[in-house]
């Protein structure tokens, strides 16, 4: 059966998952797939000419202190300039690049922590603010709320499939 | 930094007052509901961040989960899970028939934010009287989702000071296999571990 054009057949379910704190690359038909996000964020870093994309699962903005353990995928500040080094040495170049972001739910609503102040949000604002510091244009996003989502990114295309429990799937 | 790592015999501790509160917070719950509330034999693991979720189920399987924030002379967090099914039979004993997890009335909803602070209140307490330790629960949180978007909060916590997370997990379910059940997991923080086995290790 043809699917209508407006929604496009799913990606195969056969991805490569990316674990809480870590990034990788994928070209062609490669799959990235992210399961289960809530108060992280995921950031699609997407070079179209060379045909890649970086998926990084980023749990907090930056590191809490100096003597953090050094794991630069867990935080926005050092995972999102690594991955465009990664990208780099794949062949990629930093003025090509566009972002796709999505998570940065509040999974739990609590009385007295307003949703701006949540680490859902705290970590968008510091993705936003990285990319922009690079110079990386944001083409889409889907953030916020309180559900949680599981992302799937094609490499070549750096199309990326948003799905979550309650709500209606989304391409970005 | 990364937490000295727990000599056996601290983990033994560890294991020993979590099935403690874990029993005294099965005993809370069979008084509400009338019914024998047994508990598995507690496990206490170091898991990559990243394993949490697949010790609930697996980063997409949909769970029922109050969140209750550890503060105090140790910190940390609780998290009170069950499958959608297990909550829909909780929620009928409590005077919710038919009442789904998918669409929760209000006072449903309440309800099991009730039960968890009543859960993790008396698992708390167990471990403040055996640990010697002031812990103090936050005001409940609950979210019906993905177990991996569950978990993140409490990740979030450990991520920037562990490589590991130490996860303290107890299954409890209705003797009668009436299809309560659920899990009570504690996560320490490792800032306050040391001085949290060490109020255990001060016992006659």
């Amino acid at each position: 059966m043809i699917p209508p054009a407006s929604r496009p057949a799913p990606l195969p379910s056969t991805a490569r998952r990316i674990s809480i704190g870590e990034f990788e690359v994928a070209a062609g038909q490669e799959r990235l797939a992210i399961y289960g996000l809530g108060s992280c964020v995921a950031v699609l870093l997407h070079d179209r000419e060379a045909g890649l994309s970086a998926l990084g699962h980023i749990l907090l903005p930056s590191p809490p202190r100096a003597d953090a353990p050094g794991i630069p995928g867990r935080f926005a500040a050092t995972a999102i300039p690594a991955m465009v080094a990664a990208l780099a040495g794949r062949g990629g170049q930093v003025r090509q690049l566009v972002a796709k972001l999505a998570g940065a739910a509040q999974m739990f609503q609590f009385e007295r922590v307003p949703e701006e102040e949540g680490i859902g949000a705290r970590n968008l604002r510091a993705a936003l603010s990285t990319l922009e510091r690079l110079g990386i244009p944001v083409a889409a996003r889907d953030v916020g709320g309180a559900y949680g989502r599981t992302i799937v990114v094609e490499g070549a295309t750096g199309r990326m499939e948003v799905r979550a429990v309650r709500v209606e799937e989304r391409i970005l | 930094m990364q937490a000295a790592p727990l000599d056996p015999q601290d983990l033994d501790l560890l294991k020993e007052v979590s099935n403690i509160g874990a029993g005294n917070a099965a005993t809370a719950l069979a008084r509400m509901l009338g019914e024998v509330i047994t508990l598995t034999i507690p496990d206490v693991r170091a898991l990559e961040l990243s394993a949490v979720a697949d010790a609930l189920g697996g980063p997409e399987r949909v769970v029922v989960a109050i969140h209750l924030g550890v503060l105090g002379e140790a910190r940390g967090n609780l998290l009170i899970t069950s499958s959608p099914e297990a909550a829909t039979h909780l929620l009928a004993r409590l005077g919710f028939p038919g009442a789904s997890p998918e669409a929760l009335p209000p006072l449903a909803t309440s309800a099991l934010r009730e039960i968890g602070n009543i859960l993790g209140g008396t698992y708390l307490t167990a471990l403040s009287r055996l640990l010697h330790r002031h812990l103090v629960p936050t005001v409940p949180g609950l979210a019906i989702d993905m177990a991996g978007a569950v978990v993140d909060l409490l990740l979030t916590e450990l991520a920037g000071v562990s490589a590991q997370a130490l996860v303290l997990e107890t299954t409890f379910a209705e003797a009668s296999g009436g299809g309560v059940r659920g899990s009570i997991f504690f996560l320490p923080h490792p800032d306050g571990l040391g001085a949290l086995v060490a109020g255990g290790r001060r016992q006659p």
